[in-house]
């Protein structure tokens, strides 16, 4: 059985592009058995996935990675291969699931403060966990202040969280920005909460 | 006495009138409205003011017109008198006898008016008209008759496709305006505008946005239709000096860029300034001759003003500033653009040869500002948008004086975005006073404002240039 399913998973394999090759072979062989794993915070490099049983071209045969003892199979046929929730997904279905989290601003303000600091350092991990990911970063503004000049704004506010993350090492050439300045509000309201959730860099994911 | 208030008339007649073939079938607003003076037996060379006592505005009635013909001659002539009334009313020549007190006295041709009534309910002149209806066409005769002197200081047959009556009376209006006041009205100009209206939502993401498309409409708001079909972000539009084209701001490509569309024609839209990911572009304006476009871009990493002709050749920079300059608009002879900037720390208004060079900044109070539009000549004023705590008014600079008015103070919620009228005496503006984002038009001086929109949110006018 665990023979079958090996050759079935490789015959899989072969159909699939490089993008499964980045899963975490301990994590694939759990999915398959019907439980969802938790997402490793850090995924390994696709070079050093390695994957029991499998012969995959041009891979040297590297020892067989530790595994843990594979839960019961049941038998039904194999899910795809679906262990990292976020790879398998098309660009809309990432952006619903918001994988890098908005930038919020205070008031008629482009600096990238502390804590919006911090959630472009975890945004920059996930971009290098997905490096082939492409990004286009939203600069918005609140509905105070003039329409024009919420351009400009907006416009500074996506070039001051681009300038961030490339500070961190992430590549000029994923990410493009784009001000809509107050056209599109996040929140409709018009008080201070609202308006504080349509100053934002926002994320997404364009290209993988 | 102003000599444009004095017109030189002849004395009304009976007798009968000149005919001639009258054009029809033509579509709505390329159509040439047939339009003829009306003979007079006898030419008697009599000067009547225009104005009323010390000056003031005269008193004028538009009565329903006389109509001979069915019920589609009488609603096609009662829409004509009713936005014929509501043109003169906007512009502000006369003061108006309302609709309700001139229905008291029974409608009558121009040569059979109850002139003893009429000069009891104070009419210093009465718009007397008649229409008929034939084979589509509405033939409307209008005079406009002094009850002091019982004669007729303008007088005009009109033929008109009885599907377009609004077109109808905006034409005589321009005609009545420019005849009586040497007025060049504005009853035949245009708005454009950015609206939500048709509630149409981008796809993809999860934010469910609503797009925007460009709309043009009648200055009154009627005919109102939709220009673009991009199913995206599409903002500012401006108009060409020949009112054929529309340069707007469009998200079409998923950046901001600068789009020159035909209204009329089918050609197709142009990209002039080229724009990519990395050099987006954003609000043109056409320069007075049409020959060229400023817009900002952000090309080199910040806004600054650039210019260009129609297809995209002898690019200039105007400006150079590490600050954001924004929202450019052209002086009436060309030479110069007025514009924003926050290089000094708050955006302010700047003014700049259009060639680049030192700049000039306007004093324009305190608070921040935006959306300069520069009036056309006589005038020469800047319209603009002021930041005040709780949103924005629009206010005016003269610049002969420097002089600030706010124009907006009678209005609740946000103000903002003007743009003027070819006749410099009225502006176009957004507000938020009814809830959501519309258009409305007034007088220069903050009076009669007209709500042009109903649905949806509505913004950046633009004011067509003839």
């Amino acid at each position: 059985m665990n023979q079958e399913f090996r050759t079935r998973m490789t015959h899989s394999l072969r159909l699939r592009t490089l993008l499964a090759l980045a899963l975490v072979g301990t994590t694939t062989l759990a999915a398959c058995g019907g439980k969802k794993p938790p997402v490793p915070a850090t995924a390994p490099p696709p070079s050093a996935v390695t994957f029991p049983g499998a012969t995959t071209p041009n891979r040297p045969p590297d020892p067989p990675a530790p595994v843990p003892e594979p839960p019961p199979v049941i038998p039904v046929e194999p899910a795809p291969i679906a262990s990292d929730p976020l790879a398998s997904l098309d660009t809309d279905e990432i952006n619903r699931q918001s994988p890098l989290a908005p930038v919020f601003f205070g008031l008629d303000s482009d600096t990238v403060d502390a804590e919006g600091q911090k959630v472009l350092d975890a945004n920059a991990a996930v971009l290098r966990k997905y490096p082939t990911w492409a990004i286009t970063i939203e600069g918005h503004s609140d509905e105070r202040g003039s329409a024009e000049y919420n351009l400009a704004l907006g416009e500074r506010r996506a070039l001051a969280v681009k300038g961030y993350l490339l500070s961190l090492g992430i590549a000029a050439d994923r990410i493009r920005t784009v001000s809509y300045g107050k056209e599109f509000p996040f929140d409709p309201g018009q008080n201070e909460t609202a308006w504080s959730k349509n100053r934002r860099g926002h994320f997404v994911v364009t290209g993988k | 006495m102003n000599q444009h208030h004095r017109v030189t008339i002849a004395a009304i007649c009976s007798a009968a009138l000149l005919w001639t073939a009258l054009p029809s079938g033509a579509p709505a607003d390329t159509f040439v409205i047939g339009a003829e003076p009306l003979q007079q037996r006898q030419q008697a060379e009599v000067s009547i003011s225009m104005r009323g006592e010390g000056g003031r505005p005269a008193r004028l009635a538009v009565p329903e017109f006389v109509v001979t013909g069915d019920e589609a001659g009488r609603a096609a002539a009662a829409t004509v008198s009713q936005v014929l009334f509501d043109d003169i009313e906007f512009e502000r020549e006369f003061t108006m006898i309302s609709r309700t007190a001139a229905s008291k006295i029974a409608p009558a041709p121009a040569d059979a008016l109850a002139y003893d009534t009429w000069n009891e309910l104070g009419a210093d002149f009465v718009l007397a008209g008649t229409a008929s209806l034939a084979a589509n066409v509405l033939t409307v005769e209008v005079r406009v008759v002094s009850v002091e002197r019982r004669l007729s200081t303008f007088g005009k047959r009109y033929a008109c496709p009885v599907r377009d009556p609004r077109y109808c009376a905006h034409t005589i209006a321009d005609e009545l305006h420019k005849e009586l006041f040497n007025l060049d009205g504005i009853a035949r100009t245009k708005l454009a505008f950015a609206s939500d209206r048709d509630g149409e939502r981008l796809g993809g993401t999860i934010e469910e946005r609503s797009i925007k498309e460009i709309y043009i409409s009648d200055y009154d708001g009627g005919k109102q239709m939709r220009l673009t079909p991009h199913r995206s972000l599409n903002i500012a539009p401006t108009w060409s000096p020949d009112n054929r084209f529309l340069a707007y701001t469009s998200y079409t490509s998923g950046f901001p860029d600068v789009v020159v569309q035909s209204i009329y024609e089918a050609r197709a839209a142009t990209r002039p300034a080229k724009g990519t990911p990395n050099s987006q572009n954003y609000l043109p304006a056409f320069s007075p001759d049409g020959a060229r476009l400023a817009f900002a871009s952000s090309r080199t990493g910040n806004f600054e003003i650039y210019t260009m002709r129609l297809d995209g050749s002898e690019l200039r920079q105007v400006t150079s500033h590490p600050g954001a300059d924004n929202a450019p608009t052209w002086s009436p002879n060309g030479q110069q653009i007025a514009f924003t900037s926050d290089r000094a720390g708050q955006n302010h208004i700047y003014i700049v040869s259009a060639d680049g060079g030192p700049i000039t900044r306007l004093p324009t109070g305190g608070g921040k500002v935006d959306r300069p539009t520069w009036s056309p000549v006589p005038f020469n004023y800047i319209a603009f948008t002021a930041e005040v705590p709780g949103g924005n008014h629009v206010r005016m600079i003269e610049l002969g004086t420097n002089t600030v008015t706010t124009l907006t103070s009678a209005f609740q919620g946000s103000n903002e975005s003007p743009s003027v009228a070819p006749n410099g005496r009225h502006i176009a503006f957004v507000t938020t006073q009814w809830g959501k984002e519309h258009i409305v038009i007034m007088g220069r001086d903050g009076k009669l404002e007209r709500r042009v929109t109903t649905s949806g949110n509505n913004k950046y006018p633009s004011w067509s240039k003839r």
